[in-house]
């Protein structure tokens, strides 16, 4: 486990305007239907991940995408359970969680 | 009776000369060009003469000339015609006497048969008679040579030729109008058969006839060309003369006009001083006049000026809003109003910076405040994130979590 990583991810869950559950299970159903790869590129070109890519690529140093994928699951398994469950529930959603990880975990490590 | 005729139709002559010359002057005119001055006391007629016909009266001379000489012409046609009308007059009385002949046949004959060569007067007893026939033909033959001739200068020129046609001296004249003519012409046949007394009475006809001739000797039909130089060198005097009175009389009269032009100047010299003068005089009134309007304008302009202004408070008001609004400082309080507008000025200033200080120093609190609470917010965010961290770090992965992990 990436101590490092989690600090990270809960300075992101602490941040006023973090979603709820509800909001982040509706956002996941709606950009589950994109192809994961264009969601990787929206999200390695916005300005919050350029401007803290530095800082996230040295928290993920040593770290694999199977420990990565761990973290984010733990993650979503502490705010957002619902979403967990409608991965587990769907093939097509989990591989479409499946490219997103690892097309993130990509872009960091670039 | 012919040359108390012939004298005044001379001194008509003269007079109408002199006339024509007065007039030919009077018409040029005398102020505009007037002849050169002549020195009449130093020249003769003749250079006198030349010298009008060349300046003056050139033309009208030559015109003078021509009339003189035009009348000589006329003069020698009504002798031409008086000599034609004696011709007639011979040849009736020789028709007369040749009719009387008849009864004197011998005599007759002598006279009607020798031919009439030029005799003299005291050639013989019987060339009484037979010089009037001889005077008939010469006027027979001296009025066909003149009909021939159609000019007058011809005729003229003829005359001078042939001089000795034209003397009756060598002619026993006989004119008709003779009073002795009537008593030779109707003698009675009776006389004429006594040879004695037909010689007596040829000797007296003959006698008569020169008399006759020689009472006519001046009124000679011929030209006379020195008569003719020396009547026109009296009109040339005489003209002369009348030249020289006028030329006087211009002379005079340019003199006079002179010195009325003269006086004319003068007076119009001394009235153009009188009215630059008054001109003068008229301008120094009228400078004087501007000088005491001036001054007059110059004192009220001074007590308009030391007068307070008489503009409405209204009005005034508007002036000094509008001046103040132009950004000029401008104030019509009393000196204490305007050291108390002053002072509240000042005070406003005051105020206005206090204010504003307060203002600047309100919005560094605000900003403090906001710094302070930004990091409040932060040592929250970041406690919340340590405690998240802490929260995420003692979860327990569900099992569809774990066996969603073990999926990568």
């Amino acid at each position: 486990m990436s101590t490092e990583f989690d600090y990270l991810l809960a300075q992101i869950a602490a941040m006023p305007g973090f979603p709820t559950e509800e909001v982040g299970l509706q956002l996941f159903n709606q950009y589950s239907s994109v192809p994961a790869a264009d969601l990787v590129t929206l999200l390695t070109t916005d300005d919050r991940f350029v401007s803290y890519h530095g800082l996230v690529r040295a928290a993920l140093h040593n770290t694999d995408l199977k420990s990565f994928a761990a973290d984010v699951t733990r993650f979503l398994d502490l705010y957002f359970p619902s979403v967990l469950e409608s991965i587990n529930s769907d093939e097509s959603k989990l591989n479409f969680y499946k490219d997103l990880i690892t097309g993130v975990f990509e872009a960091i490590k670039k | 009776m012919a040359k108390q005729e012939k004298a005044p139709s001379t001194e008509t002559s003269k007079a109408s000369i002199i006339q024509v010359a007065k007039e030919a002057v009077d018409a040029r005119p005398v102020e505009s060009d007037l002849p050169p001055v002549l020195g009449l006391d130093s020249m003769t007629p003749d250079a006198i003469l030349a010298e009008a016909r060349r300046s003056i009266v050139g033309e009208q001379f030559r015109q003078l000339q021509e009339n003189v000489l035009s009348a000589q012409l006329a003069k020698s046609e009504a002798l031409r015609i008086q000599e034609e009308e004696r011709a007639r007059a011979i040849k009736e009385e020789l028709k007369q006497k040749q009719a009387a002949v008849p009864q004197q046949p011998q005599q007759q004959g002598v006279s009607s048969v020798s031919p009439a060569p030029l005799v003299t007067p005291g050639t013989g007893v019987l060339s009484g008679l037979m010089s009037n026939s001889v005077a008939a033909e010469r006027a027979a033959l001296v009025d066909a040579a003149l009909k021939n001739l159609e000019s007058d200068e011809a005729k003229l020129e003829f005359m001078k030729l042939h001089p000795e046609l034209f003397n009756t001296s060598i002619i026993p004249f006989q004119s008709p109008s003779s009073p002795s003519q009537p008593t030779h012409q109707h003698e009675p046949p009776a006389q004429q058969a006594n040879p004695v007394d037909m010689f007596n009475s040829m000797l007296n006809q003959f006698k008569t006839g020169m008399e006759f001739q020689r009472a006519l000797a001046p009124q000679s039909p011929s030209i006379d060309m020195v008569t003719i130089t020396d009547k026109f060198r009296e009109i040339v005097d005489t003209t002369n003369k009348s030249y020289e009175s006028i030329f006087k009389t211009i002379e005079q009269r340019n003199q006079e006009q002179l010195s009325n032009l003269n006086s004319t100047v003068i007076e119009q010299q001394k009235l153009l001083n009188d009215k630059t003068q008054e001109l003068i005089r008229l301008q120094i009134e009228a400078r004087e006049r501007e000088n005491q309007n001036l001054i007059e304008r110059i004192k009220q302009l001074e007590s308009i000026a030391s007068q307070p202004p008489q503009i409405p408070i209204g009005q005034l008001k508007e002036i000094v809003a509008q001046v103040r609004n132009n950004g000029i400082p401008l104030s019509i309080d009393t000196a204490e109003q305007e050291r108390v507008r002053r002072e509240e000025a000042r005070e406003d200033k005051k105020l206005e910076h206090m204010l504003s200080r307060e203002e600047r120093e309100l919005e560094l609190a605000r900003l403090r405040e906001e710094r302070r609470l930004a990091s409040i917010n932060s040592v929250t965010s970041f406690l919340g994130g340590v405690t998240e961290a802490k929260r995420l770090s003692v979860h327990k992965m569900s099992p569809t979590a774990e066996k969603l992990a073990k999926v990568f």
